[in-house]
């Protein structure tokens, strides 16, 4: 097995959720592609040579989706893809219809619902339960004759909780309506080949890939109007000369990532790693996991009471520790995590909690620096803030 | 460019006079009560001079950075500098802060400037940190 390329050796970093290293298979695609100048859709041996390199990335990556190589949009990543999912999907019907959505979403989707809102589409947003999970009857509930699509994410990027997405699909499609996964946060780590979805998303570099290219996976019946016009590439769906860096990129990721995704060696190693993460940080006491089972061990929400988790995560960035406040695109926000509040997780929880997310390049040891800085570090804050906590052994 | 000064990121990580005073003759407190930064200071001035102080906060690490600089500048000085201080030489002694970072030094200031008044009222601030649990 072809091993990633490490993080730079004086980091640990804990943020794959946020975005993967880059990993050598991909390294080797992107370089392999330096010497492929040629566009795509010219007819010339240099054409020629591109357009090979393209529809094979693509049977890599389709590989991946699980579908056939038409069946692949390429596009400038998974903000785009959702985007091309949910706007091109109405555009398509005249801004007609209904969406039903989720409360948790990537503000991708939420965004991208708000927008169609405001182009006149109905949009209903389900909450989730405090679990992280949303229950499919609540979605069940909220079908209704004109619901032309269902989005909802496999995966909470935040939490890491894992939703019944095929359930959800049964039901949407019993209702005659289709569905949309965003499975951003699961590529790459879990087996994605078999959803059934109509559409599904996918990012780069969330799994050892390049940043700016994704990829959205279209059923042949599904019909949708492009967000770019221009050359006809991507069949009409999506417009511009090919980021064939980015794509021979992608799919060396793919490639990687299908040879250990059904590896129970693999999957059960991840399950370790979070199980050791969990139990080192819970000595600190005042300790609070945000997402019920089931969840990507990959990711993990933790909250420490009486610490601010910006602070903490400064503190361990300081120590070469990379970890996250809720999401990286809320970083930076005053606001707590839209995900965490729609769990009904108190304000003060929210803004305490942090997220670690691991991926094939952590190991035992860097768990056990990261649980030890950690529980260093909130101790140290707590004493800074005076704060009492019980059951801190 | 670092987020953070070094002086900053020794403050954060390595606060100095750490936790309440015990036997302190003057508090201060300022700070956002819905859970934005907070700082206590807690000292025990004699002769006009500041024996001891100590601190405790809850916010950001760069309000918790300018806290523990607060102490170590003001520990042994007359309690009338701390009245002087402004955001300025606050931030001047942090190194620099980053835009997003400078109402640290004005929080600071205000604390200083408080723990004079009170010192010079007669009052103390009660323990007010919320938030923290």
């Amino acid at each position: 097995m072809t091993i990633p390329s490490p993080a730079p050796p004086d980091l640990i970093y804990l943020d794959h959720a946020a975005t993967a290293p880059l990993c050598e298979p991909a390294r080797a695609a992107i370089r392999r592609g330096f010497d492929l100048f040629g566009n795509p859709s010219s007819r010339h041996g240099a054409g020629q040579a591109a357009h090979d390199a393209l529809a094979e990335a693509r049977a890599q990556v389709a590989a991946l989706l699980g579908c056939t190589a038409e069946e692949v949009v390429f596009t400038g990543g998974g903000s785009e893809a959702i985007n091309l999912a949910l706007q091109g999907t109405f555009a398509a019907r005249d801004w007609q219809g209904h969406l039903v959505t989720t409360a948790i979403e990537h503000s991708a989707v939420l965004e991208s619902a708000a927008a169609l809102s405001r182009r006149g589409v109905d949009v209903t947003v389900i909450g989730p339960e405090p679990s992280g999970h949303v229950d499919p009857a609540r979605i069940a509930a909220a079908l209704r004759p004109d619901t032309v699509l269902v989005s909802v994410m496999h995966a909470n990027n935040e939490t890491g909780a894992l939703q019944p997405v095929d359930e959800i699909t049964a039901l949407a499609h019993d209702a005659g309506a289709l569905t949309h996964v965003d499975a951003v946060q699961t590529a790459g780590k879990l087996p994605i080949d078999g959803l059934a979805a109509d559409l599904v998303s996918i990012s780069a570099h969330k799994f050892g890939g390049p940043k700016g290219v994704g990829a959205l996976r279209l059923s042949a019946r599904h019909t949708l109007e492009p967000l770019v016009y221009g050359g006809g590439q991507e069949s009409g769906r999506r417009a511009g000369t090919e980021n064939l860096l980015g794509v021979l990129g992608m799919a060396g990721a793919a490639t990687y990532a299908l040879e250990h995704l059904d590896n129970d060696l693999v999957r059960a190693s991840a399950r370790r790693l979070r199980k050791r993460l969990v139990e080192g940080l819970s000595v600190v006491g005042g300790v609070r996991l945000n997402a019920g089972y089931p969840v990507v061990p990959e990711t993990v929400s933790v909250s420490f009471d009486g610490i601010r988790a910006d602070t903490l995560a400064d503190v361990l960035d300081m120590q070469g520790i990379c970890v996250s406040t809720g999401s990286a695109c809320h970083a930076g926000q005053d606001s707590p995590s839209h995900v965490l509040t729609a769990m009904g997780v108190p304000v003060e929880q929210a803004k305490a909690t942090v997220r670690l997310s691991f991926g094939h390049g952590t190991t035992a040891a860097d768990i056990d620096a990261v649980v030890a800085a950690t529980v260093t570090a909130v101790d140290r804050l707590r004493q800074v803030s005076g704060t009492a906590v019980s059951g801190a052994s | 460019m670092p987020r953070f000064s070094p002086t900053v990121v020794d403050h954060f990580t390595n606060p100095r006079n750490i936790g309440q005073l015990a036997g302190a003759n003057v508090r201060a407190f300022v700070g956002n009560p819905v859970c934005g930064d907070q700082i206590l200071l807690t000292a025990h001035v004699r002769d006009g001079v500041v024996a001891d102080l100590r601190f405790q906060a809850f916010g950001c690490s760069a309000s918790l950075a300018v806290a523990s600089l607060l102490t170590t500048v003001l520990k042994g000085e007359p309690i009338n500098l701390a009245g002087d201080l402004d955001a300025d030489r606050i931030e001047e002694l942090t190194g620099g802060l980053a835009p997003d970072q400078r109402h640290v030094a004005a929080l600071a200031a205000d604390v200083a400037h408080r723990l004079a008044d009170n010192f010079r009222s007669g009052v103390s601030d009660d323990d007010p940190i919320t938030c923290a649990s």
